[in-house]
């Protein structure tokens, strides 16, 4: 192989060298296309109105879920408010993602479900049930 | 009129299998460059979803006896299926493999009183 030959191969290289570091550049700088969080929105309005029958202290009690919600924020020790989280738990599980639910009345909040990640894009939605707070968001895992 | 060695290009061989490698590269990265800008793939879901939600739900519930409104609320082959619990109520031809789908969670009424948390899917094609 003459010198010409030789260095035609070596310029070759450093062109392909070239090009593949522009082809990692374009990966590595290019960020991945994150998904948008699931909408919680349509989630709150369906939980909210799904209708259930619970044990309270005055005996079985039949309301939306929304309702219980409100009811056993401001004893979220109780045995009501126990089962109004697995009631609600039962539901959460069987949306797409993580998902959370917190309910603030008076000093009190009952909070079901795991908190999202600080650094997870979430959405969230709000309902107002009497003098009661829900909020409700999900994220991706 | 004659050349000597030294002054010659360089070798045909060399400079054919270069230029081929070259051009290779160059393809790569442009298939890499395709693959790396967002694609214009239209999901026809999501809009379908809107306009049956929009025919199943009354009052904001969902109710099963509306499912097949929602193949009248959309211009598209449809398939709708309401879910609540163990049960199932489904309207529309049987879709395709492949077909765009979305779904969303649902209140569904189930009888008088009786609201379950439910999903309404649909199918588009």
């Amino acid at each position: 192989m003459s010198a010409r030959g030789v260095s035609t191969a070596i310029d070759t290289v450093l062109a392909v060298s070239l090009v593949a570091a522009a082809v990692t550049a374009l990966f590595v700088l290019t960020p991945a296309p994150q998904p948008s969080p699931p909408d919680a929105g349509p989630a709150l309005d369906a939980l909210a109105v799904t209708t259930a029958t619970l044990n309270t202290t005055t005996g079985p009690v039949r309301a939306t879920v929304a309702t219980h919600l409100a009811a056993a924020a401001p004893r979220p020790q109780s045995a009501y408010a126990r089962d109004v989280t697995a009631l609600v738990r039962k539901h959460l599980v069987a949306l797409p993602g993580r998902s959370n639910v917190v309910v603030h009345r008076e000093e009190n909040a009952l909070r079901i479900g795991p908190s999202p990640p600080r650094t997870a894009d979430t959405t969230a939605a709000v309902l107002r049930v009497g003098n009661a707070t829900v909020v409700f968001r999900r994220w991706w895992a | 009129m004659s050349f000597s060695s030294d002054r010659a290009q360089a070798e045909p061989v060399v400079a054919l299998v270069c230029v081929a490698v070259l051009c290779t590269a160059l393809a790569g990265y442009a298939t890499a460059y395709d693959h790396s800008l967002p694609t214009a793939d239209r999901d026809r879901g999501p809009p379908v979803l809107d306009a049956a939600t929009d025919a199943v739900l009354v009052d904001a519930v969902a109710r099963p006896d509306h499912i097949r409104d929602a193949l009248d609320a959309t211009s598209s082959a449809v398939n709708v299926t309401l879910i609540a619990g163990d049960r199932t109520w489904t309207a529309g031809p049987v879709p395709p493999a492949g077909a765009d789908a979305a779904s969303r969670p649902v209140p569904v009424r189930v009888a008088p009183g009786d609201v379950r948390f439910g999903r309404l899917r649909v199918i588009v094609w």
